[in-house]
């Protein structure tokens, strides 16, 4: 396979307490460690785990908002940790490595979509006709080509992270974390973003990380990676991972519902064999095991 | 229906007159019934969000009246404030409305402006903690050391200590893992229990309606579209999805089954429900 992307040796990082507190010694609380983890390009990957088990900080490893402080970051084979590491090596790879945040109202800089978009690009010192390709392609990819005259803060939820993605990809990157970017966006606006996901992955060939609280999203991922009390516990298919239930439940996640249920009967002492991943395959599932039961 | 919160008539209107003028309700009528746990779903723009903000007084319809154990809350307009301490309501991502130097303060601001003694306020502010999930070890650090999850917790609390006998809540789950969720919503069901008292849940996770709400009310273009018990309105699975708004993943499941011949029968819309449906199926037709 050729050279990931992104790949993490032994990486961790500890948060050291702010110094206000000089009554106390520095508290030291780590909150990622030993983590290997390599990306690569075009892959879908889901990141699970439950609040504070580390994976918000796996992701501002992985652009830099963070510097490690054990291990290693290569971003496109570069070390991030490296001596030589300069400032314009820096700004490559948050150019390389986009993210999008939770909260839709804290990424949006300007008063007009199209200038919120080439925000980013008017920054990469780029020539006029060039952002305005960029913009106009990036807001066509996101679907929202018909509001690039619109005030970004009139928009609804969903409409906000398409914009802030627009932004995102106007900078060319190779990958996008959306760091529970659809957590705070009603049903239809999670479906509007997680359809976009799946497009710049599978027509623009963009690597996406997605980091969720939701299964049914994580289920659709290609690979699907677990963080625990800081630490990587699983990482292989949506199939593989959703298959030891009693492992999700024990660190506080769950399964789509097709396959808790049938997890649930499982326990129950029925031999139900089959996949239980997506809805369709848990009525399949269901149905040829309720015909072999039948007299 | 013993109700606690009668809406009658209720009509609102944003910026009338203007070309802005947005109806968000038309001719409501709604009764939350005591004692219950009753969930209200719709989309974005439904008229949800105006509705929960006038249970307690935020917003004062343009048309009919609210009803707070059978009077009117604007009676007397300048006493709207008590109906706040009645009707507690936990707007969305409250944990941006932390402000004090300790949890402990934090949670002890509503009791202490209702001018209760140190001791009551304390005596509060602990049984608040224990029904949101608050750890003792968490009420002398600052709110803003606290993560996500905790922040949310103090921030619910911080209503429950003025013991409402309403609680409304909006999303009160929202961005936390599936243990956070259970957790604040199984002790947003114990203070029902214990305090009698009744809450309105707002959510858009219609798995959560199905697991902890007696009853759901629908809204719709500003309208009430549906009320019922939760087993009449998801056993009526489509006329949810007419108005584009989902069941529980597991009720699709379940009626795709019954679809194809599988006559399925009891709570078809929780994992336990259409569990223990199937082994019944099982024990009828099985060999």
């Amino acid at each position: 396979m050729s050279e990931p992307i992104i790949r993490c040796e032994h990486l961790g990082f500890t948060y050291t307490e702010d110094e206000e507190n000089t009554d106390t010694a520095r508290v030291e609380i780590p909150a990622l460690s030993d983590v290997n983890l390599s990306v690569y390009r075009g892959e879908y990957i889901a990141v699970l785990g439950h609040n504070g088990s580390g994976k918000s900080t796996l992701a501002k490893l992985l652009n830099l908002i963070l510097v490690p402080t054990e291990g290693k970051v290569y971003i496109d084979g570069k070390d991030v940790t490296d001596e030589n590491f300069s400032e314009d090596d820096l700004f490559d790879v948050r150019r390389k490595v986009g993210m999008v945040f939770q909260n839709p109202d804290n990424q949006l800089v300007a008063t007009v979509v199209e200038e919120d978009v080439a925000f980013g690009p008017e920054n990469l010192g780029l020539p006029r006709e060039e952002i305005r390709r960029r913009v106009t392609d990036a807001l066509n990819v996101v679907s929202m080509q018909n509001y690039a005259n619109h005030a970004p803060h009139k928009l609804s939820g969903g409409q906000k992270q398409r914009i802030a993605i627009a932004g995102i990809i106007a900078m060319k990157p190779d990958v996008i974390i959306f760091d529970e970017s659809t957590a705070m966006l009603d049903p239809l606006g999670r479906a509007e973003v997680v359809r976009i996901m799946e497009k710049l992955n599978r027509e623009e060939g963009i690597t996406v990380i997605n980091i969720t609280h939701y299964m049914e999203e994580a289920a659709r991922a290609d690979r699907v990676v677990v963080i625990n009390d800081g630490k990587l516990i699983l990482d292989g298919s949506a199939k593989e991972v959703f298959s030891d239930i009693s492992l999700l439940h024990r660190i506080g996640l769950e399964a789509p519902q097709g396959a808790e249920l049938i997890h649930a009967l499982r326990k129950d002492g029925f031999g139900i064999a089959g996949d239980s991943l997506t809805e369709e395959e848990s009525v399949e599932t269901l149905l040829a095991f309720l015909e072999s039961y039948k007299s | 229906m013993n109700s606690i919160i009668k809406v009658e008539n209720v009509s609102h209107v944003y910026s009338q007159g203007t070309p802005f003028q947005l109806t968000a309700l038309d001719g409501v009528s709604v009764e939350f019934e005591k004692g219950k746990i009753t969930g209200l779903i719709g989309h974005t723009g439904s008229g949800k969000s105006t509705l929960v903000n006038m249970l307690n007084g935020l917003i004062k319809p343009t048309e009919g009246r609210i009803l707070l154990d059978g009077k009117d809350i604007w009676e007397k307009p300048k006493e709207i404030a008590s109906i706040r301490y009645r009707v507690g309501l936990v707007m969305q991502y409250p944990e941006y409305q932390l402000f004090d130097e300790t949890v402990r303060e934090d949670i002890g601001f509503a009791p202490r402006n209702l001018g209760l003694s140190k001791e009551e306020t304390e005596e509060r502010v602990l049984e608040a903690a224990r029904f949101a999930g608050v750890g003792d070890d968490l009420l002398d650090k600052s709110p803003f050391e606290l993560s996500g999850g905790q922040k949310r917790r103090c921030a619910i609390a911080g209503i429950l200590a003025m013991r409402p006998e309403v609680l409304v809540l909006d999303e009160p789950a929202a961005g936390l893992d599936p243990r956070g969720r259970r957790e604040i919503l199984g002790g947003l069901c114990e203070y029902v229990n214990k305090n009698d008292a009744s809450i309105i849940l707002v959510s858009h996770s219609m798995e959560d309606m199905a697991l902890y709400c007696d009853n759901v009310v629908v809204m719709n273009r500003a309208k009430v579209y549906r009320t019922g018990t939760v087993d009449e309105i998801f056993s009526d699975a489509d006329s949810l999805v007419d108005i584009g708004l989902n069941v529980p993943a597991v009720a699709r499941i379940a009626s795709e089954l019954r679809k194809r011949g599988v006559d399925l029968r009891g709570t078809l819309y929780t994992v336990d429900g259409v569990r223990e449906a199937v082994k019944d199926y099982i024990r009828r037709y099985g060999k």
